[in-house]
């Protein structure tokens, strides 16, 4: 209790120390209209875009290849893990009609780099593992988890989620690796939990299970760690923990590490993946009143436990991982937040 | 060994100085940081941990005679040994110390209802030091509070014994009634009746109905845990778990309220008369300044009782100020949304400067399309105006479902607009006549226009088994639904597969005289044009149809100026637009790839400002009607301008909407 004090103290002073981290921060720069795009690569040299007549098209090396071909009026969002064997694109057709939170899109599996497309099912929330070979999504009208195999679509695995009564819970999924899978469930009573499921055997054990209505878990990796952040949603219960798993030693919870402890119901959205040391995620700036509480983003590393602030401007705003950089969002513009955003000169000469 | 009486001009001293103490050695228990710190509070701290240590060793080390048959015969002149009456002191609220004053009986009462600490927590067995009638020697004893309070009473405290007697299960609701445990008005009879309350010898039996009720949850704890370890549990624990369930039962949810708000302020009269004449939107209501339904709604599903009585309503708001939390789920069951809504206190001041309509029952939760939502809020809210002006108020019916209120005014609205329209949603089956697969047009719900659902599956009965068109299909109730139910018996049913649902719809079956009809599908997705997405054919788009069927004018908002200007114009103004919920909500919709967008609608009907900030009282298309949030405009800012971004048109979508 005294270390975690402590440990809260120093990120305290930290953030009194960093605070008016302002930055004008670059410009995503992109060679198409930056609202088509759905995914570039870090040079600029692939783009996966849209038109509005709903057509997805792959474009590099001065050709451009439609992927998806849909009726008007269709959406879609493409996104891929930093180990770029698959994108996933979920299409949702009718999108400006159809303003739902729980319709399934169908999802297509496309090789990074092609224009091949693959329907590997409906669903929401898709999110790429064990070194983006697997795919695990979640189906709001069947109310399961699928896992599957992308290289091998046959090999598919169905969780069935508890959750009967919350309508917006969308569960999350990890991967240990191809046997041991962590993914989040809520019961009646509103308490989120972190499960385990193992497939070799179909076992299900409770991992993480917060002890009151309101507390949220989210979970990311990078190669070595598991990271999980449990955080509070209301001024009932507040404060905030992410916790460290070893991924080689997924059955030994006693090796879960608390690495950040905090008193305010953070946001969270973690990006675990950009690199090896840190984690960056959105907390609130400490506050008297909730309500009138700031979103920062900061990085903790992950073996000092040291937080340092990165955004200390603009209250509102999401960030996330694309393609080695950290892209902020806000007003609906795109920002480099790390990483560089030249783009490869390729025009003729 | 130091003699201790409680008449003891010392003993009285002594607490007086450490009930003068008292706030910060608490202060002191609870911040664990501040154990290094030097000055006042440093001997404090560690008076706290000697006292344990030295109670503790002192229990341990001591050759007591416990079971030893004591009465008042044998014991002459009994003392609590100081180390545990120090320890009571510096334990004990000092509240209730200061209540108490030099007063035994008070004491003794104190005892008896559990309200005396000493380090080891509530005081269960004293520890006295006393003279042995035969042998006359000194000797230590344990007794149980029980025993000491029964060989206390034979000859002292008469008072007690009679106040006991008030509180058995058969008189303590007429005792409570007597005492007029209601919130004054004013705040000359508010100090009066606290000052009269207070004075009462039966403060610590009111006083331990407050504290009994909070150690209920540890009390079951340790039944459950020793019925788990295949241990007796105490009889003593029964017996005080069964009391406190008994007096949860008799008590009435305002005076446990009250009581609350006694206990914890009966140092200060001041502090307790300001929180019960404190003004707010509860007792706006409750006076009929402000309507009803902004509190019918919430209470009723905190009492999961249909109908609220003024009396209910008084006990709902004492719940809402003493338990802030249970507005986090309030309504939840009944309409699904978004959660947590805002805990009672926040709700309190969202609630204040919004203006919305909203006496109904709405659930996000099962709509399949949040613009329906939106759109229904926004046609109820002028509807009703119109209503009023006309003093035509319809009363609601208890059938109506909650998702076919907002299906019903969107057909209502298609229908004025234009008679023809084609809805993208079909009612399908095979047609015996042409032995072909035919479909219909329909719009969900049961509302009284010809393409409604409950009316083109009157037409589908008749063409697929002659059943007369003159049939209406009704919508069954979703939780009561059940064939065999005379109510349900008869004529055409839609009901629906309640085991099928998931948290994303219900499929639906049909019923026509308690028999399944089989052979009927639904196919097809509600499509609806929010606001116009084509340069060409921008009349059929929702807010072009609601504007002419309702005659109602649209107004540009582009900064939070503009905004708290149209809201201040009039209070039945209000504002509507569509963002994406990424930006609403980033915590709980989080964004992760370019342009991911989940298009969330939204309705803004007043504004209230907190530590120099503005907040605008939104209610989006998945949060519950009765729990509007307080969110900051650069959030709703950064939402439009997302969903701008992608929106065919590029269009800006926050409009304000008036009369």
């Amino acid at each position: 209790m005294v270390l975690e004090n402590k440990l809260l103290m120093t990120c305290t002073s930290l953030l009194l120390l960093t605070l008016g981290v302002r930055a004008n921060l670059p410009e995503l720069a992109t060679k198409q209209a930056i609202q088509n795009i759905r995914y570039v690569s870090n040079d600029g040299l692939l783009t996966y875009y849209q038109n509005r007549k709903g057509i997805l098209y792959y474009s590099s090396n001065y050709t451009v290849k439609p992927v998806l071909e849909k009726s008007p009026n269709t959406f879609y969002t493409v996104n891929t893990s930093i180990h770029k064997k698959f994108l996933i694109a979920e299409v949702q057709e009718s999108f400006f009609k159809v303003a739902s939170f729980q319709a399934d899109h169908q999802l297509y599996a496309i090789p990074y780099g092609s224009s091949k497309s693959m329907f590997i099912g409906r669903g929401q929330a898709s999110r790429l593992h064990e070194k983006g070979t697997w795919v695990s999504f979640y189906s709001f009208m069947k109310n399961k988890i699928t896992l599957l195999n992308i290289e091998s679509p046959l090999i598919t695995t169905i969780l069935d989620i508890k959750n009967s009564i919350f309508p917006y819970f969308i569960p999350e999924v990890l991967f240990f690796n191809k046997n041991f899978i962590l993914y989040t469930d809520i019961n009646k009573k509103g308490e989120q939990a972190v499960i385990l499921f193992t497939r070799e055997d179909r076992e299900k054990s409770i991992f993480l299970q917060s002890d009151t209505f309101g507390q949220n878990f989210q979970l990311c990796q990078n190669d070595k760690n598991i990271f999980i952040l449990q955080t509070g949603q209301s001024n009932h219960k507040k404060g905030t923990q992410i916790y460290l798993l070893k991924k080689k030693d997924p059955l030994n919870i006693k090796s879960l590490k608390s690495i950040y402890t905090s008193f305010s119901n953070d946001t969270g959205n973690m990006v675990c993946d950009f690199d090896s040391e840190n984690i960056y995620f959105i907390k609130s700036k400490p506050s008297r009143k909730y309500s009138a509480a700031k979103n920062i983003i900061v990085k903790i590393n992950i073996n000092t436990s040291k937080l340092e602030v990165i955004y200390d401007d603009k209250p509102s705003f999401n960030f996330f991982h694309l393609d080695k950089k950290l892209v902020l969002t806000t007003q609906g513009r795109y920002y480099i937040l790390r990483g560089t955003s030249k783009l490869r000169d390729d025009s003729i000469k | 060994m130091l003699q201790v009486t409680w008449h003891n001009p010392f003993w009285i001293n002594f607490f007086i100085l450490w009930s003068l103490l008292y706030s910060q050695v608490i202060w002191a228990q609870e911040t664990p940081l501040i154990t290094d710190s030097t000055g006042i509070i440093r001997p404090l701290v560690r008076a706290i941990q000697d006292s344990k240590n030295e109670l503790k060793s002192f229990k341990k080390n001591i050759k007591a005679n416990s079971t030893k048959i004591i009465d008042q015969e044998n014991i002459k002149d009994f003392r609590i040994v100081p180390i545990q009456m120090s320890s009571i002191l510096l334990f004990t609220s000092s509240k209730y110390l200061t209540w108490a004053g030099a007063d035994y009986c008070r004491f003794l009462s104190l005892l008896e209802n559990q309200l005396v600490r000493d380090a080891q927590g509530v005081v269960t067995r004293l520890i006295l030091q006393t003279e042995n009638s035969v042998s006359k020697e000194k000797e230590i004893l344990f007794v149980n509070i029980q025993r000491f309070l029964r060989i206390s009473y034979a000859n002292h405290c008469i008072t007690n014994q009679n106040i006991q007697t008030l509180f058995k299960k058969s008189n303590i609701v007429r005792t409570l009634k007597k005492l007029n445990l209601n919130p004054m008005t004013t705040r000359t009879a508010c100090r009066k009746q606290f000052s009269k309350l207070r004075k009462n010898d039966l403060v610590p039996h009111l006083c331990g109905i407050v504290e009994q009720k909070k150690r209920l949850k540890s009390y079951l704890k340790r039944k459950n845990t020793l019925t788990k370890q295949n241990k007796t549990v105490p009889f003593s624990l029964l017996r005080r778990i069964k009391k406190v369930f008994h007096e949860l039962k008799v008590v009435t949810k305002s005076q446990q309220s009250f009581l609350k708000e006694f206990c914890s302020d009966l140092d200060s009269k001041d502090n307790f008369c300001s929180k019960q004449l404190d003004t707010d939107l509860w007792k706006e209501v409750q006076s009929g300044q402000r309507p009803e339904y902004l509190l019918s709604y919430l209470c009723s599903s905190l009492s999961k009782k249909k109908k609220t009585s003024k009396a209910s309503i008084s006990e709902c708001i004492s719940l809402l100020r003493s338990s802030p939390q249970v507005c986090l789920t309030a309504n939840y069951y009944t309409s699904p949304s978004l959660l947590p809504h805002p805990d009672c206190t926040t709700l309190e001041k969202n609630l204040t400067p919004s203006h919305l309509y909203t006496d109904y029952e709405d659930c996000p939760g099962f709509m399949s399309n949040t613009y329906i939502t939106n759109a229904a809020r926004i046609i109820k809210h002028f509807k009703k105006q119109k209503e009023v002006n006309t003093k035509n108020i319809k009363k609601k019916t208890a059938a109506e479902s909650c998702t076919d209120t907002l299906y019903k005014e969107l057909a209502e609205l298609y229908y004025k607009f234009d008679k023809n329209k084609k809805f993208d949603t079909k009612i399908c089956f095979m047609s015996p006549i042409i032995q072909l697969r035919k479909c219909i047009p329909y719009l969900p719900g049961a509302a009284n226009v010809p393409q409604s659902e409950a009316n083109v599956l009157s037409k589908v009965l008749f063409q697929l088994r002659g059943i007369s068109e003159s049939t209406k299909c009704r919508m069954a109730n979703f939780n009561k639904f059940n064939p065999r139910l005379l109510e349900y018996k008869n004529g055409c049913v839609i009901a629906y597969k309640k085991k099928d649902c998931t948290t994303s719809g219900c499929p639906k079956n049909i019923y026509y005289n308690s028999r399944k009809i089989n052979g009927i599908s639904y196919e097809g997705k509600l499509k609806i044009e929010y606001r116009p997405l084509h340069f060409n054919n921008t009349q059929y788009a929702i807010n072009r149809q609601i504007k002419k069927v309702y005659k109602l004018n649209e107004k540009k908002i582009h900064n939070l100026t503009e905004a708290v200007f149209f809201l201040n114009l009039n209070k039945n103004n209000i504002i509507h637009g569509v963002g994406c919920a990424e930006d609403i909500y980033p915590s709980k919709f989080p964004r992760r790839t370019m342009n991911q967008c989940r298009i969330l609608p939204f309705i803004i009907d007043g504004h209230r400002t907190e530590n120099n900030q503005t907040f605008l009282i939104t209610r989006t298309a998945i949060d519950d009607l009765h729990s509007p949030r307080a969110i900051n405009w650069v959030f709703l800012y950064s939402a439009i301008k997302s969903y701008q971004q992608i929106h065919p048109l590029r269009n800006w979508t926050l409009y304000g909407i008036r009369k």
